[in-house]
Order: structure tokens, then C-alpha cells, then sequence
């Protein structure tokens, strides 16, 4: 049974928000940064800010969601305690490393002096953002 | 039908703490429904009738009492025999569904075929025999958000049915459901009863549901008694 709720977890994390807005993220910041810096402006730091704070959120609220009916459907199929636990584990975790991944680009790339903007937005504005979503959640 | 008992309470007491104070949800309960039978539980708000089911269904466990469901004594059943129980003995239909919403159709109808290690051939077959059952066939891709409140719970419907579990049992089937879905899903449920021989226990406050059970019982406050069909249309 634990096979089968990691491969439950794993097929869920491939389908959350957080994986799609951090892939897009990614994805943008590196095409900025390595090939076409020079087009990187406000648009463009307010436009990742967005997906990074997407992606943020999803992991915390609407991604949750989504693990509560999880949890719900997989004890009403039959699966124990122990599998449930596996679940969780894996799910949080492959998200949290989603999750990882991003900032790891970020913080990779992030030092460039046209982007170095949207790290003080980001950071400016991480303390109320993560006030936001616990009080949503 | 045959007169086996198949599910069978003596004196259930379920006992919640709130913070107002200690709520006795059953006192009491003991009643047996036989193999085949569908049964109607009726009842106020809070009369104690989802609490009777998740014991039943091994969600929750009395305080006090025997339950005995197809031959296992619950009290007896360690976690994972009560998850055994949920996988392949009984099969519940909650009122909000209980679906995976970023599963499909096919994926939410499998998933207790795959906790039950059914080779892929074997649940690749039953799934899509399911879907046609439930008349959902050309939907299997879709997502749960995507469906009709009578679509979704036809999906809950097999999800339930996929192991063949001796008894069923529905929370409000057609309480978010408009009068034309909640009697195709009542239609349903008499349909599965008949091919099947499965056992279903309805817990209910509408009205038509009684048209469809062999038996009705009322539960007000924790107490539990079986009615006549015009006692328990005066209690919906």
C-alpha cells in the first residue's frame, strides 16, 4: 500500500499549482537572465514577484486544499494510518523541494544588478505575504 | 432476500466533549439490518446519524456498544483491519462526495482497486465496466470540478461499489442534488441493490428517499427506533 500512496502523492504534486507556477517562474527567470537580460524591467520584476508569490501561496493554501481531500478520499478507499503518514510526508516534502527548486534559481540568478530589485520587493514584502496566507489558512 | 444479518449494533454510545459540555451523539443504538435490505435512517440535524454512520463504516469508534458489520466484530478490528474493512467490507458515500479533485474520474473510481493491490488488467476492466454502469462513459477523464452535483455522486457511487463491498452506506445522497438527480441517484442506488445484492443503509431527512428503502428508522437525539413508512415521512 505505501507504493501506491507515494505514487497517489506524487501524481498529485505533478499536478499542483505550486509545480506549475514554479516551473513558470523558473522558467522566465532564467530566459531573462541567460538570454535576453536586457528586456528585464519592471514589467518583467512585477511579473515574476506575481508567480513567486503564486506559487508561494499555493503551496500554503490552495494546494492544501487539494492534500485535505486527498487525505479524505484515501482513508474513505481503505488506506491505514501508516499509509496516510507516508502520504503526507512525501507530498509535503515533493512540494517543499517544488518549492526549493525555485528559490535554488533564484537564488542562483537572483544577484544579477537588473534583477536585484525584484529580491528587495520580494523580500520586502515576504513578512505580510506570509501573514496574509496564515490568517487565510 | 435472504435473512443473514449483516449488520448488527447492540447499545451504542458515542459521547463527544465539546466545549459545552459532554454531547451524548448516540445513546443506546442497537439495531441489525439484514443482507440485501435497504434501510433508511431519518432524522433532524445533529440527531446523530452521520456519527452512526462513520461508526459503521470504521471511521470512528463507539464509547460503548457492539457493532458487528458481514462478521467482523469492530471493536475487535485493530487500525488496519478497520481500513481493511473501508477498502473491500463497506463502501461510504459522504455528503460532499469525498472525491480527489485533481484525480479524474477513472483515477478516483481506482484508487481503492490500487490501495487494494488489483493487478492494472483486473482494475483497468472493473474501473471501465463502473463508469458504464454509472452511465459516465466519454467522462473518464474529467475532473470532479467539472461534474454535476448528480454526476459526482454517481462517481462516489462506484468509487464505493469498485471492491464489491458487502454494504453501503450514503450520507444525504440528494441533499445537494435537485428533485430530477436525486431520483436517477435513488434509481441508482435500487439499480445496485438489485444487480449486486448489495445492502444499503440511507441516512436521510428527504422525504423521497423513503420511497426506495424496504425499512425506515428515526433517530432523534442519539436514540434510534425503527418507524412505520408514514411515521418516518413525519420526521423528514
Amino acid at each position: 500500500m505505501y507504493f501506491e500512496v507515494i505514487s497517489v502523492a506524487l501524481k498529485l504534486v505533478s499536478r499542483s499549482r505550486t509545480l506549475r507556477y514554479s516551473v513558470v517562474t523558473s522558467a522566465l527567470l532564467a530566459l531573462f537572465t541567460f538570454t535576453i537580460l536586457g528586456i528585464a524591467n519592471w514589467v518583467t520584476v512585477f511579473l515574476l514577484i506575481i508567480l513567486e508569490n503564486l506559487a508561494f501561496i499555493s503551496s500554503v493554501y490552495i494546494d492544501r486544499q487539494l492534500l485535505l481531500s486527498a487525505i479524505e478520499g484515501l482513508i474513505l478507499c481503505g488506506a491505514t494510518r501508516k499509509a496516510m503518514y507516508i502520504f503526507r510526508l512525501v507530498y509535503s516534502k515533493v512540494n517543499k523541494l517544488v518549492l526549493s527548486t525555485l528559490f535554488i534559481v533564484l537564488l542562483t540568478i537572483g544577484f544579477d544588478p537588473k534583477l536585484i530589485m525584484y529580491w528587495v520587493i520580494s523580500l520586502a514584502i515576504a513578512p505580510l505575504e506570509a501573514y496574509v496566507v496564515e490568517r487565510r489558512v | 432476500m435472504c435473512s443473514e444479518i449483516v449488520v448488527w449494533t447492540y447499545d451504542l454510545w458515542k459521547i463527544y466533549k465539546t466545549p459545552y459540555g459532554m454531547i451524548s451523539a448516540l445513546r443506546g443504538v442497537s439495531f441489525s439490518v439484514r443482507r440485501g435490505e435497504i434501510v433508511g435512517i431519518h432524522g433532524p440535524s445533529g440527531s446523530g446519524k452521520t456519527t452512526l454512520l462513520k461508526i459503521l463504516a470504521g471511521l470512528e469508534r463507539p464509547d460503548r456498544g457492539e457493532v458487528i458489520v458481514d462478521g467482523y466484530d469492530l471493536n475487535q478490528l485493530d487500525e488496519n483491519g478497520l481500513a481493511m474493512l473501508r477498502n473491500t467490507i463497506v463502501g461510504l458515500i459522504p455528503q460532499d462526495y469525498g472525491l480527489i479533485e485533481e484525480l479524474t474520474v477513472y483515477e478516483n473510481i481506482e484508487l481503492p482497486l490500487l490501495l487494494a493491490r488489483v493487478p492494472k488488467e483486473e482494475r483497468h476492466s472493473r474501473v471501465i465496466e463502473l463508469i458504464e454502469y454509472i452511465g459516465l462513459k466519454g467522462r473518464e477523464k474529467a475532473r470532479p470540478k467539472q461534474l454535476s452535483g448528480g454526476e459526482k455522486q454517481r462517481v462516489a457511487i462506484a468509487r464505493a461499489l469498485s471492491n464489491t463491498p458487502s454494504v453501503l452506506l450514503a450520507d444525504e445522497p440528494t441533499a445537494n442534488l435537485d428533485q430530477e438527480n436525486a431520483i436517477k441517484v435513488l434509481e441508482l442506488f435500487k439499480q445496485v441493490n438489485r444487480d449486486f445484492g448489495t445492502t444499503i443503509i440511507i441516512v436521510s431527512h428527504d422525504p423521497k428517499v423513503l420511497d426506495y428503502v424496504d425499512r425506515s428508522f428515526v433517530i432523534r437525539n442519539g436514540v434510534l427506533r425503527e418507524v412505520s413508512p408514514q411515521e418516518a415521512l413525519g420526521s423528514s
